[in-house]
């Protein structure tokens, strides 16, 4: 006679070979991946040596006085913070103003969201040609004409990680109107109606009632945002190599760049434990808020 | 539940034949196949692949497969990779200072082994290897690596614009600063066509550092020393051909594209430069070559690649590797790859062949080039240069762009390096 734990197990013995696929898969790429991360990180190892010494939190102590990478932690939040900021109101504003019945709607959505399909590395290009410097760019073209002279873009680095962010806003807008039209589309005309009968102009009706009807939405997309603004690589990869003197290298960039440049494997493990860390740690604060701010309902 | 049972007996069956599968034939016999990794893309990458074809036409027990990866980033990562992974290729080409990290990981075997097998090189055939390439492929007196694709950094010039201008090819870095201003010109208050255009990157400074008599590092290697005072006046001298004198632009990046569309008249590039500055001029102007301005010491310096040959390699593939290695660096392989891609031969009898005499009678603009060569140095291969060279672009671009003086950002820049000096073991 089986127990019956046995006889339970057998049982669902199809059932686990059905998952066993998707759990090796989860289990051998991500998984064992952040575990195996961890221990490189306690190393100093440059990926081939068979010398890898272990050196405890020796890579997270260096990373507190490493310049390079404290620039490249400000240089990633001043991204994040300013994209963000920017992209969000801007998507409100343009997803509004699609929400309406016009003529080509469709199209203007569209148009929107074309740049969002557009693989980032080929926008990358056309907007590093558009910001050639000195006389021979479109964009300084283009700003000569009303008499503005020609600005270095990616070669100064006070220019370049805005000139970066207005790419970046470029390519995620799509995303965003198309998440947050959806939000504007769920809101009950009912709320509307009563609010319009109690008087309430047009600016009134989108203070109180789309605002807060929209927050559950405004927050997912804050949410993403955020995370994705932190791990921000493609953009400088692609436009300027986390330069002019660094003041595009973002945290991945810095990963990518003490992993598989330097091949100090250790280092760029620690580096990217703690934009885990960073990553957690605003989502959880973003959690907190949200609490208070967010409306399911009104 | 018999039927359950049945399912369940299907899928482990299925699975079976899955792990079957991934297990693979057993190898068998027949000609020895290795991989050469090289890095080599545009006009380039027909070069290799027509000398391997010939290889392989010559030598039916061998296939070489010649694997273009990327640029020399990406095959860096690869290359790595392959060799954590326990499956590098059987031959890659290599930077020195990449070199030098296979060399600690024992990830590669010395060439030397071959050089002195019994299938090796005469001792005249070595000797015919350039010295200076010998010498940049010696690591701790062996010779782990062969020279493959070895260049120099030149001046790269319009000759058309010269002549039209009367400018002659410039000597001196005086002489350059004339030139340059002679060449460039302006409309209605824009330049419309500069002289020079500074890149700031690594080379364009260390250059100039050698061509005033400086130093990469002290004697003994343990500390760098390009924040002498050859390294401060050579930094000065690039930032003043921009900012001072306005005869020079900064572009980070390739300089070709501008000069084929005739905004630049000179820029400093390496020889194979020379086959990308002809597809982007497409024959509106002729492209000259010309060793690069001095302060004090005529100099340039060695770039390009070398070929190893992997560990982990059966020695059958190694033994091939070999062989396809002595064709590509022989005398008629050398010359043949420098007359396609213009990359310097690395044999003394390449450069005396009917092949080259010939090419520089029709070119005799090309002959700068190649007597360069007596006076090329070489960058410190160990594996650290490779972040040094990062960190002295950093001071480049600091000093160009006004952000600091050239002391004060090479002074910076040392800083660094000789701390990661100081951890190499």
């Amino acid at each position: 006679m089986r127990s019956r734990t046995t006889r339970r197990l057998l049982e669902h013995l199809e059932a686990y070979l059905f998952l066993l696929p998707a759990l090796v898969i989860l289990g051998v790429f991500h998984l064992f991946p952040i575990v195996y991360a961890f221990v490189v990180s306690l190393l100093r190892w440059n990926m081939i040596d068979p010398v890898r010494p272990f050196i405890g939190f020796e890579n997270y102590r260096h990373l507190l006085s490493d310049e390079k990478f404290l620039l490249a932690l400000a240089n990633t939040s001043y991204y994040a913070v300013v994209s963000v900021a920017l992209a969000i109101p801007l998507a409100l504003g343009f997803a509004i103003l699609l929400n309406r019945r016009l003529v080509g709607m469709s199209w203007y959505r569209t148009a929107f969201f074309i740049p969002y399909v557009t693989p980032l590395a080929t926008g990358a290009m056309v907007w590093h040609w558009l910001y050639n410097p000195d006389r021979f760019g479109l964009l300084n073209y283009l700003i000569g004409t009303i008499g503005i002279p020609p600005q270095p873009w990616l070669l100064s680095p006070a220019q370049a990680m805005p000139a970066l962010i207005a790419v970046a806003i470029w390519a995620g807008l799509g995303r965003d109107i198309v998440i947050l039209l959806a939000g504007l589309q769920n809101i009950s005309a009912e709320y509307y109606e009563a609010a319009q009968i109690d008087g309430a102009g047009s600016w009134q009706l989108f203070r109180h009632v789309t605002l807060p009807l929209l927050s559950p939405t405004t927050y997912f997309v804050l949410v993403i945002s955020m995370i994705g603004a932190f791990q921000v690589f493609a953009l400088p990869l692609f436009m300027t190599g986390g330069g002019p003197l660094n003041r595009t290298l973002t945290i991945v960039y810095s990963i990518y760049q003490q992993g598989f440049q330097y091949f100090r494997m250790g280092y760029a493990a620690a580096q990217a434990y703690v934009l885990f860390l960073i990553i957690l740690v605003i989502t959880l604060m973003q959690r907190q808020v949200a609490a208070r701010r967010v409306h399911y309902d009104l | 539940m018999a039927n359950r049972r049945g399912m369940v007996w299907r899928v482990l069956a299925a699975a079976a034949v899955l792990l079957a599968g991934l297990v693979g034939p057993a190898a068998s016999g027949g000609p020895v196949t290795i991989t050469f990794w090289h890095g080599m893309s545009g006009v380039l990458q027909p070069a290799v692949n027509e000398l391997t074809e010939d290889f392989n036409k010559l030598n039916p027990g061998i296939v070489v497969q010649a694997l273009y990866q990327g640029n020399y980033g990406v095959l860096n990562q690869k290359l790595i990779a392959s060799v954590a992974a326990g499956n590098p290729p059987t031959i890659s080409q290599v930077f020195p200072t990449w070199t030098d990290q296979l060399i600690r990981a024992h990830a590669i075997v010395p060439m030397e082994r071959f050089i002195k097998g019994p299938d090796g090189l005469t001792d005249e055939q070595l000797a015919d290897i350039l010295p200076i390439l010998r010498q940049a492929n010696t690591f701790g007196s062996v010779m782990w690596t062969m020279p493959f694709n070895k260049s120099l950094y030149l001046l790269f010039y319009n000759v058309d614009l010269f002549k039209e201008l009367n400018v002659k090819v410039p000597q001196t870095w005086d002489e350059f600063v004339a030139a340059a201003r002679a060449l460039t010109k302006e409309e209605g208050g824009r330049v419309v066509r500069y002289g020079f255009v500074v890149r700031p990157v690594t080379d364009y400074f260390t250059t100039m550092m050698l061509a005033d008599g400086g130093a990469f590092t002290k004697p003994g290697g343990r500390e760098v020393a390009f924040n002498g005072p050859a390294g401060v006046e050579a930094l000065q001298w690039l930032a003043d051909l921009v900012n001072k004198h306005k005869v020079a632009y900064v572009k980070p990046g390739f300089a070709d594209d501008d000069f084929g569309a005739g905004k630049v008249a000179m820029y400093f590039a390496t020889n194979p430069g020379l086959a990308f500055a002809k597809a982007a001029v497409g024959g509106k102007f002729t492209v000259g070559l010309a060793p690069l301005p001095y302060k004090t010491t005529r100099s340039t310096l060695l770039s390009g690649t070398d070929v190893a040959i992997m560990a982990r390699a059966t020695p059958e593939q190694q033994a091939a590797a070999w062989k396809y290695i002595r064709f590509i660096t022989g005398t008629t392989g050398t010359t043949r790859w420098s007359l396609k891609t213009f990359y310097m031969p690395v044999r003394r009898s390449a450069l005396d062949s009917t092949l080259m005499r010939v090419y520089l009678r029709d070119n005799p603009e090309h002959k700068a080039g190649l007597d360069s060569l007596e006076f090329a140095r070489t960058e410190p291969s160990m594996a650290e240069w490779q972040e040094i060279r990062d960190i002295i672009q950093e001071a480049v671009e600091l000093a160009v762009l006004g952000k600091a003086t050239p002391q004060q950002a090479l002074d910076q820049a040392a800083a660094k390096a000789n701390r990661l000096l100081a951890q190499r073991k």
